[in-house]
């Protein structure tokens, strides 16, 4: 078991910054531009990874730790998530979501942490976006696979497998949707690719960071987007267990890549939001998941 | 250990915190040896309860300490069960941690009625005991007002500032009124037993309106207490005004009191009731949490914070307990166990990292000689260890896994997820998801109010001199603080050992069940009921954060030694300041955008429109909110009575023979009253 | 008993109609002498031990040390003497003959055949003590009607009950010696805050 739930992390996260330079990509085909290859995140990554650092002369240990610790509850989520079989039985929805708690409520911190005006307004934006996403995360799955009597994603998914396509899991997918664009801080929420102070959610709080300390705060920023990618694929649009079966497998990769595209297309068609408009985008979130569990 | 080593035990940890009292005063001339003294006996005194509790509570049984015959009262028992003794533990953790804490921090409070505070503390922690101890209606009333008392003399000990006294004021006048409706509660129930005694009280046969009226006397009795919103006006100023090692044990013990008193009237006494006493206990839990987490996450005086985050707690535990309370009318029995045991765990957990928090806030406080977060800034660096016990309290109680908030939070979001199974129809679905999304809102708002606190106080650079010059607090008020941070961690690694023992506090009450309830296994914590299961391991995840940990670690190491190269920070190419740092107040800025129809938030702004524009002008801002609650309903019963006052202040004509003629005219119409025929 | 009751009434009616401080004070001493005579009387009757403690208790502390108090005062208000009185020396006589006619109305109503005499007569002295505290505008004048209030209900107790049990007696005397002495503290405040003991001026004070 453990060396599966290993080999699972292993591959989820090196699997996840495929995923971001896939969207990067279709962004770009969408634009009609040519863009860097979908292999871009990785060359980034490595290259950080050699990298000297710049810190903040303010900074203090929490700077340093953060990115560790966010990377290390990334592997978590990913060792958790009932990716390869359901057999475990351990990965626990309200834990995924505290995990996930854990890595913002740091990365908020080391926002604060330097002393810089645009990383403080991320650090005050971030936690507030929890405020809207976290309820309306909880409650899109709830809504729908909680009618099994567990928090327990393996035993939730199956769950879903057995009802997909019903009304109440179709009506819950689009509140997923609106859940995972936020958590993967994508436009019309947040916009990953700008640097404009405004508009920063995520990227403001890394705006002090370099070099490896930049590196692994990326890639478990990646992690996250693919697990709740990989959720959303599970719950909403299940594959079964990928069983090491390639046809089951190659299947799974594809609606990966797909919600990846779907992801991409309403980036590029869609404008970002103001900030105080974003209540009204996770209610309706959260009453398409209402509606899902009266429907139930 | 049988009993009578145990009453024993007992009576020598009453010595010892009498004693304690006594060499203040003995030694009330030199204040440093009353404070090691008398601070060093009551941490001994803690010592001695942490072991009895433990044994009872390992044990299992219940324990007679002492019994006697009073005149009228009938048999007055000292009587510690695993309910008490559960509650026992949380005070001789808290109380030990805040005394050793005492003897550091009120080194700073030396003056001629320095013995005070001493001897009040150790009273303080003793009238705690005597409530949890307690098994009699009379006795119980006594304990519970001399530690009203003792805690409202705590408050009003700095009394030079005009606040502190109002603070207490107010905090006297809620909760006598709320013992008032304790009173009126214990009547009821002794009328029908036909004693003062808890164990007579025990299914005591009464009607059901009568059930009805002492559930609700309790709850607005025990609920002032716990300070549940619209009853909480005393809290938020009552908990800051105290000294810091005193609000610690307000916020972490006394509140808890109220819990362990619902506890025995809602289990024990009254049994299981109909579904609208605890449907209406998570109304108003779920109003506690939310508001109070808004209150504190607007705050930006550092300990009233932390008094309105504890409502947000006691909010969660009153989750715990209405869900409990709806399950058990629902006949769910380990539903109901698993519920009850959120409830009493999350007591626990707060209890130990409200302390914790407090105790680092004070040492803030008394490091810097601010209170104002704006104020503040910089100090991790200047008090590392300080900082250190507050950065783990602060994981804690935004429930953060891997520490004990955690586990708590998670209990209840169980219970709240199995709520709809007794609720019946869409609304109960509709309602437990209502429920279910302002939990876990409550819970991202906790995190965000501590990341500010934490963001604010102790990161970034300093924005005060105050704060620019403070120094680390000495040992002995670091040392209780990183104590109860490695309680927090224990807790929150090692919940098993705990849970187990709330299970078998619970075990003997009607309508709860809890065994097998928790079961560990090589993969963790699981709990099972009918049709409801639920896993987390704990050891699990730890393992894989530091497997993950240890994997970035690796990468960071992969290509080649790091190079770290400092500089200052960008600020559009100008030099930072500390003015540019965030603030607290625009920290919470969207939150109070979003919730200003409940905040009511004002804000002011004023410009200085005389000089330049373009070099720059003189802003001045400023920014409030309005309590609901308080214009609500409190300024209305107010206006009320100061209208009532001055009608009444017509019979104060201020002359002494009017007062006398007063006396004499209700003298002779009492006698001609009783003589009537 | 009935001689030490009327001697009672016979002090209370004076005091209506005196205006000198150290007169009444005396006055005072002379009933308060009255009921210690009183309790040693009804001791004589029940054989009770306490009721000469009582006794001894009256005479030390209500005909000395409260009147020696009350003399410094005095002494220290030098011509401080009743000018204006609420109620003129006759009219506060007639007051008080219709308090005596009162209490026996009360009496007789309430406990028929019971002492009627004492009875009545503790408690027309109480309520001759209450008419003088309204009466009087002098600050030790009504202390006088304070402790003249404490004798009837002395005697009320004694006249019903053969003497209250002595840990109640001590509780009164204390209470009345606090009361004094708060009252001497609160004339002195008076003298030197007002230049007077007229309590009328209290009425300033009101919010």
């Amino acid at each position: 078991m453990a060396l599966e739930m290993l080999v699972q992390a292993v591959g989820i996260t090196l699997l996840a910054p495929l995923l971001q330079g896939f969207i990067q990509w279709c962004k770009a085909r969408l634009q009609n531009r040519r863009g860097p290859s979908p292999l871009q995140p990785y060359r980034n990554l490595f290259k950080l990874l050699a990298k000297d650092m710049v810190v903040a002369g303010t900074a203090s240990w929490i700077s340093f730790v953060t990115p560790f610790v966010c990377f290390g509850a990334a592997i978590a989520v990913a060792a958790l998530l009932p990716v390869v079989s359901s057999g475990w039985g351990v990965s626990d929805l309200f834990l995924i979501v505290y995990l996930f708690g854990l890595s913002r409520f740091l990365l908020a911190l080391a926002g604060l942490d330097s002393g810089n005006s645009f990383a403080g307004m991320g650090s005050s934006r971030e936690m507030y976006l929890a405020v809207l996403v976290e309820p309306a995360f909880l409650l899109a799955i709830v809504a729908t696979a909680g009618a099994v009597g567990t928090t327990e994603l393996g035993r939730m998914v199956q769950h879903a497998t057995a009802h997909s396509f019903t009304l109440p899991y179709v009506l819950a997918a689009g509140a997923f949707f609106i859940v995972v664009i936020a958590e993967c801080g994508r436009i019309p929420v947040d916009n990953p690719d700008t640097h404009l102070e405004l508009t920063m959610f995520q990227e403001a709080t890394l705006i002090e960071y370099s070099g490896r300390q930049l590196a692994l705060l990326l890639w478990s920023v990646y992690v996250r987007q693919l697990a709740m990618v990989v959720l959303f694929v599970e719950l909403f649009f299940p594959w079964h267990w990928f069983d090491l079966i390639p046809s089951l497998f190659v299947w799974g990769m594809l609606k990966i890549f797909l919600v990846g595209f779907l992801l991409a297309l309403t980036e590029t068609s869609t404008a970002k939001m103001r900030l105080f408009r974003l209540p009204n985008f996770l209610a309706a979130s959260g009453l398409l998941a209402l509606l899902a569990l009266v429907a139930r | 250990m049988n009993d009578l080593e145990l009453d024993r035990l007992f009576f020598q940890m009453v010595i010892i915190f009498l004693t304690g009292c006594m060499s203040a005063v003995a030694l009330w001339k030199s204040p440093r040896l009353a404070n090691c003294v008398s601070h060093g006996l009551a941490a001994g005194g803690c010592a001695l309860m942490f072991y009895l509790a433990g044994t009872v509570l390992a044990g299992g049984e219940a324990v007679l300490i002492f019994i006697g015959r009073w005149l009228h009262a009938g048999e007055v028992a000292l009587r510690i069960d695993p309910l008490a003794a559960f509650f026992l533990l949380l005070l001789s953790v808290v109380g030990g941690a805040a005394s050793i804490y005492a003897i550091g921090y009120t080194a700073d409070h030396y003056s001629r009625r320095y013995a005070i505070l001493p001897v009040l503390f150790n009273l303080f922690l003793l009238s705690t005991v005597f409530v949890f101890a307690s098994s009699h209606a009379g006795a119980f009333l006594i304990a519970w007002e001399l530690m009203t008392l003792t805690s409202l003399l705590l408050v009003v000990y700095e009394h030079e500032h005009a606040a502190n006294v109002r603070a207490g004021f107010i905090y006297v006048v809620m909760t006598y009124t709320g013992t008032a409706f304790l009173m009126a509660g214990f009547f009821i129930m002794a009328a029908a037993a036909g004693d003062l005694s808890f164990e007579k009280f025990i299914a005591v046969s009464l009607t059901q309106p009568q059930r009805d009226l002492v559930f609700l006397l309790a709850f607005i009795g025990f609920g002032t207490k716990a300070g549940i919103i619209p009853l909480h006006v005393w809290l938020p100023k009552a908990h800051p005004a105290a000294p810091s090692h005193v609000s610690a044990i307000l916020s972490g013990v006394m509140l808890k009191t109220a819990i362990y008193g619902m506890a025995r009237f809602y289990l024990e006494f009254l049994g299981v009731g109909p579904t609208w006493w605890g449907v209406m206990v998570i109304g108003f839990g779920i109003v506690s949490a939310l508001l109070g987490v808004l209150y504190a996450l607007m705050e930006t005086d550092i300990k009233r914070l932390l008094a309105y985050s504890s409502l947000e707690n006691l909010g969660v535990v009153l989750l715990g307990v209405g869900a409990g309370m709806v399950f058990s009318s629902a006949g769910k029995p380990l539903l109901a166990g698993l519920a009850w045991a959120a409830a009493l765990f999350h007591a626990f957990n707060h209890g130990i990292f409200k302390a914790l928090l407090f105790l680092a806030a004070g040492a803030v406080v008394q490091a810097t000689g601010t209170r104002d977060l704006e104020a503040l800034g910089g100090l991790i660096r200047r008090m590392p260890y300080t900082a250190a016990a507050f950065f783990v309290g602060a994981l804690a109680i935004s429930s953060l896994p891997p520490l004990n908030g955690f586990i708590s939070e998670w209990l209840t979001l169980q219970s709240l997820f199995f709520l709809p199974q007794a609720l019946t129809g869409v609304s109960g679905k509709i309602a437990g998801a209502l429920l279910f999304i302002a939990l876990a809102m409550t819970a991202a708002l906790v995190a965000a109010c501590f990341v500010k606190v934490f963001g604010i106080a102790f990161l970034a650079r300093a924005r005060s001199r105050k704060a620019e010059t403070a120094k680390e607090a000495p040992f002995t008020m670091t040392l209780p603080m990183l104590g109860l941070a490695g309680a927090c961690l224990y807790f929150g690694l090692q919940p098993h050992s705990m849970l187990q023992a709330i299970s078998r506090v619970l075990q003997p009450y009607i309508g709860i069940d809890t065994r097998g309830l928790f079961e560990v296994d090589r993969i963790g914590l699981m709990i099972q009921a009918n049709h409801a299961e639920g896993v987390l391991s704990v050891t699990l995840l730890a393992g894989l954060l530091l497997i993950g940990c240890l994997a970035a670690a690796g990468l960071y190491y992969l290509r080649g030694k790091a190079v770290r190269v400092t500089a200052p920070i960008w600020a559009c190419g100008r030099a930072a300041t500390p003015r540019n740092q965030y603030s607290a107040t625009g920290f919470s800025g969207p939150v109070r955008w979003s919730f200003r129809y409940v905040l009511r938030s004002q804000r002011q702004r004023i410009v200085d429109e005389n000089e330049n524009i373009y070099v720059g002008r003189k802003l001045a801002y400023h920014q409030s909110i309005r309590y609901i609650v308080d214009e609500a309903i409190y300024y209305p019963v107010q206006r009320w009575i100061l209208r009532q006052a001055r009608f009444m202040k017509r019979l104060q004509a201020g002359s002494v023979q009017l007062y006398v003629g007063y006396v004499l005219v209700v003298t002779i119409v009492v006698l001609a009253w009783s003589g009537r025929k | 008993m009935n001689v030490l009751t009327v001697l009672l009434l016979f002090t209370a009616f004076l005091i209506t109609r005196v205006s000198n401080l150290r007169l009444a004070i005396q006055i005072l001493i002379v009933q308060s002498l009255g009921v210690a005579v009183a309790c040693v009387w009804s001791g004589l009757g029940s054989e009770l031990m306490h009721t000469y403690i009582a006794a001894m208790l009256t005479v030390v502390i209500k005909a000395g040390m409260i009147p020696y108090a009350l003399f410094r005062v005095a002494a220290r208000l030098r011509n401080e003497t009743e000018n204006k009185p609420i109620l003129s020396p006759n009219q506060t006589s007639l007051a008080a003959a219709l308090l005596l006619a009162v209490a026996y109305g009360l009496v007789d109503q309430a406990l028929p055949g019971l002492g009627r005499d004492a009875l009545a007569g503790a408690l027309s002295g109480f309520l001759i003590g209450l008419l003088i505290m309204i009466t009087r505008r002098q600050a030790v004048l009504q202390i006088v009607g304070l402790i003249m209030m404490e004798n009837g209900i002395y005697l009320l107790g004694l006249s019903m009950t053969r003497g209250l049990p002595l840990i109640i007696e001590l509780g009164v005397f204390f209470d009345v010696m606090v009361a004094v002495i708060v009252l001497g503290i609160l004339t002195f405040r008076l003298k030197l805050s007002f230049m007077t003991t007229d309590t009328t001026v209290l009425q300033k004070l009101k919010g």
